[in-house]
């Protein structure tokens, strides 16, 4: 029986992955073939991101409260880790407890703690930082911190 | 004269849209001393498909767009592209097909495939600029909108 059900579980995963939007296989060994992030972290945490070959160029994350925090963006000369490295990662890595953004605060620049509320964070990669994500290449992804 | 506005790298304007940038960010800089930015023009929709078949190959199932049946119509001329073991640029170039099409039908999945649509750095002004900003704006742009996904101005003339 055990047997089976696994013979099924065989035959249901190509299935199911079928239906999904088929992202093209590069071709580049190592790479993941999309995007993804763990939905549900806590303070001690490390907040793990893969990403395909083909990525946007900046990382910004907005808190519960709508607060945005920049936290790679060579246009803006922010950078966590240098250009060329953030472009090449197959996983980039941050711990929660520890990462930083900039932020704004009534028109003034500021270094601040990201993860300080608890409740969903928009992850937000894209070319374009400050335009509507229709308008540039992006991934995004919402998380829980509890 | 001092021009009290830049554009963000890689940005372009048509002559006429940088003249009403003009227009509006010397009367922002009247009411609040501040220059602007301007962070996006109008796009093409050759660049428009690059960025599409960049989240599409990325796995993304095109979920943040507003319009999802046109998204959906990219979506498919993807998927068939897919299917149909096709090189990259052929289907970046089937994904520009289809925006052009929309285009045609008066259907735009991005509000910058639209002539006259700019967006304006909002992130480093404070309320009272975000105020005075607005009023610069008005009778020069026929919209006004303070984007908060991420911050910025959409404008459009």
């Amino acid at each position: 029986m055990a047997l089976y059900n696994l013979l099924i579980l065989f035959l249901l995963i190509p299935m199911i992955s079928c239906s999904q939007v088929s992202p093209i296989h590069l071709g580049n060994e190592g790479y993941p073939e999309s995007f993804s992030i763990k939905e549900e972290l806590i303070k001690t945490d490390i907040l793990k991101i893969h990403l395909p070959e083909n990525r946007p160029k900046n990382l910004s994350i907005m808190n519960p409260s709508g607060k945005w925090f920049i936290i790679q963006s060579s246009d803006d000369s922010i950078e966590y880790m240098p250009q060329n490295k953030f472009a090449k990662e197959y996983t980039i890595e941050f711990r929660i407890s520890k990462l930083e953004g900039v932020t704004w605060r009534e028109g003034k620049k500021y270094l601040e703690p990201v993860f300080t509320e608890y409740g969903e964070y928009l992850i937000y990669f894209a070319d374009n930082l400050e335009t509507e994500p229709e308008n540039t290449f992006n991934f995004s992804k919402r998380i829980h911190y509890k | 004269m001092t021009e009290h506005y830049t554009l963000k790298a890689g940005v372009i304007l048509d002559a006429a849209i940088e003249k009403k940038v003009k227009i509006i960010a010397d009367k922002y800089y009247e009411l609040a001393k501040k220059d602007i930015v301007v962070t996006s023009g109008t796009r093409t929709s050759s660049s428009q498909a690059s960025a599409m078949y960049g989240k599409l190959s990325g796995g993304d199932k095109l979920s943040v767009y507003k319009d999802q049946v046109s998204a959906k119509g990219i979506l498919d001329t993807y998927n068939t592209a897919v299917s149909s073991k096709k090189s990259k640029t052929d289907i970046v170039s089937e994904i520009q097909d289809k925006i052009d099409e929309q285009i045609k039908n008066s259907t735009f999945i991005s509000k910058h495939l639209k002539k006259g649509a700019i967006d304006i750095r909002s992130r480093d002004m404070t309320e009272s600029d975000k105020t005075n900003f607005k009023k610069a704006a008005s009778g020069t742009a026929i919209t006004i909108i303070l984007e908060t996904i991420p911050p910025h101005f959409h404008l459009q003339f």
